[in-house]
């Protein structure tokens, strides 16, 4: 069997050559990273850029566990701040410079996510609902005032000491590029695969030999990665932020919506998803919120009662209709 | 009152050197409801146990045990005398047993050759050999989706192939298909017995294609063994007979 | 402390499970995960102000106006989203990503109509002041909070057990497929349960206003996850299951303020948490629903 593909994709019919789909995978990663890179020489507000940067990651961390696993992550936000906090902690209590120190938030968001993989037992409502508690229980513990001399408690976290407009700027744009490699990776991999299967079917996949629990374990610590990390950038950028600012659920509810948005199951639809609608929030949703949330309601219902595979399905099923030829779409 | 025909007792039937699988004692409750009532069975090596009895008598869940997914109330499953009751089902396929569904559910997204590239390999044969072995060699890169039922149950077949099972559980696999695509599953059911050397133990209410590939039966009713022997003697069996018509 | 404790809680808890009810019944019959429960309930609430400040009527008057029309706007919209819910492969994750766009709507509009800031009632539902009990001095809207939701449970418990149409939604709770074939009027029974499941939510408004101390647009998502808390304690799709689970719920929660006021915050998650992990059928259920 000598056309047996050894790497599983997820091309169908005929297969696109092997050199034109690793290149469309590398630009995948390079042309959102370059397109970041460069931004600062367009728009000179680079908070907001850092801010898009980290929803871009949030988004595909929404992906890597929604997408891949049909997990919706209501208290996502939970990691988020886990790795704010964990940045901080490492600066103010163990010294650590601003780098090492957003690697390490991501490191505590991992942690977090191992001892919350019970959850995992859960499903649909369930699974949605138990996060947000574990969220909203993580960001309690953390502002309460018995940890005051771990996380300051509610009295808010000050990193200034190692503010840096431009080091947070390119630490935000490598963590772009780290999740868009770990987004293409993961859907070209034999775990993206069986992800999908589970997905599919779970007593199947587990049948075909598919170790169900610990491929949903590898996507739910990598999506907490990429949450850990967006927080770490996040509070490096910011520099002074409370623990309600963290551990918003608004943050949840904007990577999720951006994530369906753009369409997840995708590589590049939560890219395009976080920075057109948070560039819609930024123009109008700073001085009134409130219009802003109901365009985003609306949005989301929109989605869900007609649009369930978000801005991707759209233009793959107007692709699909100029092009008829099938093979090649997908 | 069957209890005098039944051969639950796993004693009388000491572990041989040829014994695949055995099941011993196995009862598993439902709430109240007794699904299975201390079930013992064995299974030699390169033979096909037929498994027989009326709707609900719990010989789907006699697969569900085996297969790990269920764990038994009481009493355990063997596997080359090791036991393997209770383990997970991706353990087990890759320990060698696996099954295919009355109704399967293979993935609808994926290509039918993306379905066999899930799973985990643990047979000599590739992928492809075996789409062609169960007759899907043609419909390699359609949509497991838009597959035919029919073709489904073979892809499901083929997908517990893929992880080289030595024990093969095959449930209901001719409810819903016609008569020429049952004779041509017996034929495949036996030659993977006479040339891969599997072991199986099959489900089934069409006592002609039971005719066609089981060595032996076992007869269930209300969660109890009843017979086990030739298929012949089973339907000259009183008690078996009585389940079966008079019941 | 003890005695104050457990009668606040029974009293708290059993306005719990009548404010979680709706919920537990739109996804017993439903399958629908409501997340803009709370939302309804806030609007609950709003309209008990409205009525209080602007036309000097007793708030707790929100109750009757109320059912019918969230009776008549749920019908609507149940109508209007149930070819979409039919059609998914998953209606469950659909439902709460749907209503979590709901919730949306109605919190925006809310903020926009009422503003953000929190509204609180200055007169009590029955003038202000406090109730005696067993030597305890409790504010009065505690007993009221209980006296409303101990009949409006027992409502919907006549009408699921003891009318005919509550016997067509029983048959739906336990199975969709077997209700339609026994002729039952799947649409319209679903469509009537659901505007019941909003009614519910909206009268327990009136309530909440009091019992936590006003209302705000963004009240809703704490109210949706406290309600998913009672209903899961209780046994979620189990109506029966929310009153007792909205017992537990309120005890807990009295007890914890009473004796670590500083970590009561968390008695909410950690009890939802742990039911979900040692016993996700509900503490009251004896038959397993897979959610």
């Amino acid at each position: 069997m000598p056309e047996r593909v050894a790497d599983a994709s997820g091309q169908r019919a005929t297969r696109a050559q092997p050199w034109r789909r690793r290149g469309a995978d590398l630009a995948a990663v390079l042309v959102p990273t370059a397109l970041f890179a460069l931004a600062r020489t367009v728009d000179s507000n680079m908070l907001l850029l850092v801010t898009i940067m980290v929803y871009v990651v949030l988004a595909q961390g929404v992906n890597v566990i929604y997408g891949f696993t049909g997990y919706l992550p209501f208290g996502y936000a939970g990691f988020f701040g886990a790795g704010a906090y964990g940045t901080y902690i490492a600066v103010a209590s163990l010294g650590a410079g601003a780098v090492e120190a957003t690697v390490l938030g991501g490191v505590v968001a991992v942690l977090v996510a191992v001892v919350l993989i019970p959850l995992l037992r859960l499903r649909g409502a369930y699974f949605a609902i138990a996060s947000l508690a574990a969220a909203l229980a993580l960001a309690s513990l953390v502002s309460n005032p018995a940890l005051t001399s771990v996380t300051n408690g509610p009295y808010g976290a000050d990193l200034s000491k190692v503010y840096s407009a431009n080091g947070s700027y390119w630490m935000a744009v490598a963590i772009v590029a780290v999740a868009m490699l770990a987004v293409v990776v993961l859907r070209r991999s034999r775990l993206g695969l069986q992800l999908r299967a589970v997905r599919a079917d779970q007593v199947s996949a587990s049948y075909a030999g598919v170790n169900v629990v610990a491929a949903r374990t590898g996507a739910w610590l990598l999506s907490a990665l990429l949450a850990g990390l967006a927080g770490g950038v996040y509070a490096w950028s910011i520099s002074v932020f409370y623990p309600t600012a963290v551990f918003d659920t608004t943050i949840s509810l904007f990577a999720i919506v951006f994530a369906l948005f753009g369409g997840v199951g995708t590589v590049l639809g939560p890219v395009v998803g976080a920075v057109v609608l948070y560039y819609v929030y930024n123009a109008i949703g700073v001085s009134d919120p409130q219009y802003f949330q109901l365009i985003f309601g609306v949005v989301i219902v929109i989605i869900a009662l007609f649009l369930p595979g978000g801005l991707a399905a759209v233009l793959v099923g107007a692709r699909r209709r100029l092009a008829l030829r099938g093979g090649d779409v997908r | 009152m069957f209890a005098e025909s039944a051969s639950s007792a796993p004693s009388n039937e000491a572990p041989t050197a040829d014994g695949l699988l055995e099941v011993e004692g196995v009862t598993k409750l439902f709430g109240p409801l007794r699904a299975l009532d201390d079930v013992s069975l064995s299974v030699k090596r390169g033979e096909i146990l037929g498994l027989v009895g009326p709707n609900g008598s719990g010989k789907t869940t006699v697969i569900n045990v085996i297969s790990g997914l269920l764990v038994p109330t009481s009493g355990r499953v063997l596997l080359e005398g090791q036991e393997v009751s209770g383990k997970a089902p991706f353990r087990l396929a890759r320990r060698g047993i696996n099954r295919t569904f009355q109704i399967p559910k293979p993935f609808p997204a994926l290509t039918a050759r993306e379905n066999l590239e899930v799973a985990h390999h643990g047979s000599a044969l590739a992928d492809g050999e075996i789409l062609e072995l169960v007759g899907l060699g043609g419909r390699a890169e359609r949509l497991a989706g838009e597959l035919t039922a029919s073709d489904q149950k073979r892809l499901d077949l083929a997908r517990a192939l893929v992880t080289g099972p030595r024990l093969l559980l095959v449930d209901e696999l001719g409810a819903g298909l016609s008569k020429t695509e049952l004779d041509e599953l017996a034929v495949i059911l036996r030659r993977l017995v006479a040339e891969l050397g599997m072991t199986m133990v099959v489900v089934e209410h069409l006592m002609g294609f039971l005719e066609q590939v089981a060595d032996r039966v076992t007869v269930l009713n209300a969660g109890a063994v009843i017979f086990s022997g030739g298929l012949a003697e089973a339907l000259a069996d009183p008690a078996v007979i009585k389940v079966f018509i008079g019941g | 402390m003890v005695l104050y404790a457990l009668i606040a809680g029974v009293l708290i808890g059993l306005f719990y499970g009548f404010a979680a009810l709706g919920l537990s019944l739109a996804f017993g019959v439903l399958r629908v995960v409501n997340i803009a429960h709370g939302d309804v309930i806030v609007l609950g609430s709003y309209l008990a102000y409205e009525l209080s400040t602007q036309a000097h009527i007793n708030p707790l008057f929100a109750i009757p106006i109320a059912v019918p029309l969230a009776v008549a706007i749920g019908m609507v919209f149940y109508r209007f989203v149930a070819p979409s819910l039919g059609r998914s492969k998953d209606p469950e994750m659909l439902s709460l990503i749907l209503f979590f766009g709901v919730s949306q709507v109605i919190e925006a509009l809310a903020t926009i109509g009422f503003s953000a800031n929190q509204d609180t009632l200055l007169t009590g539902p029955v003038g202000n002041g406090a109730v005696q009990m067993f030597g305890q001095s409790f504010p009065n809207y505690y007993p009221v909070a209980a006296a409303v939701a101990v009949p409006g449970a027992l409502l919907v418990m006549l009408y699921l057990y003891r009318s005919r149409l509550g016997l067509a939604t029983r048959a739906l709770m336990s199975s969709r497929a077997d209700a339609m074939l026994s002729g039952i009027d799947v649409g319209r029974t679903s469509a009537l349960s659901f505007g019941i499941a909003l009614a519910l939510a909206a009268s327990a408004g009136a309530l909440s206003i009091y019992v936590n101390g006003g209302v705000s647009p963004s009240q809703g998502a704490d109210l949706t996850t406290t309600a998913f808390a009672v209903v899961v304690i209780g046994g979620l799709g189990n109506p029966a299951g929310a009153l007792a689970g909205g017992l537990v719920f309120g005890l807990a929660e009295q007890f914890a303020q009473s004796y670590e006021p500083n970590w009561a915050g968390l008695v909410p998650y950690v009890l939802l948490l742990a039911v979900m992990l040692i016993k996700p059928e509900g503490l009251l259920s004896r038959r397993v629903r897979y959610a």
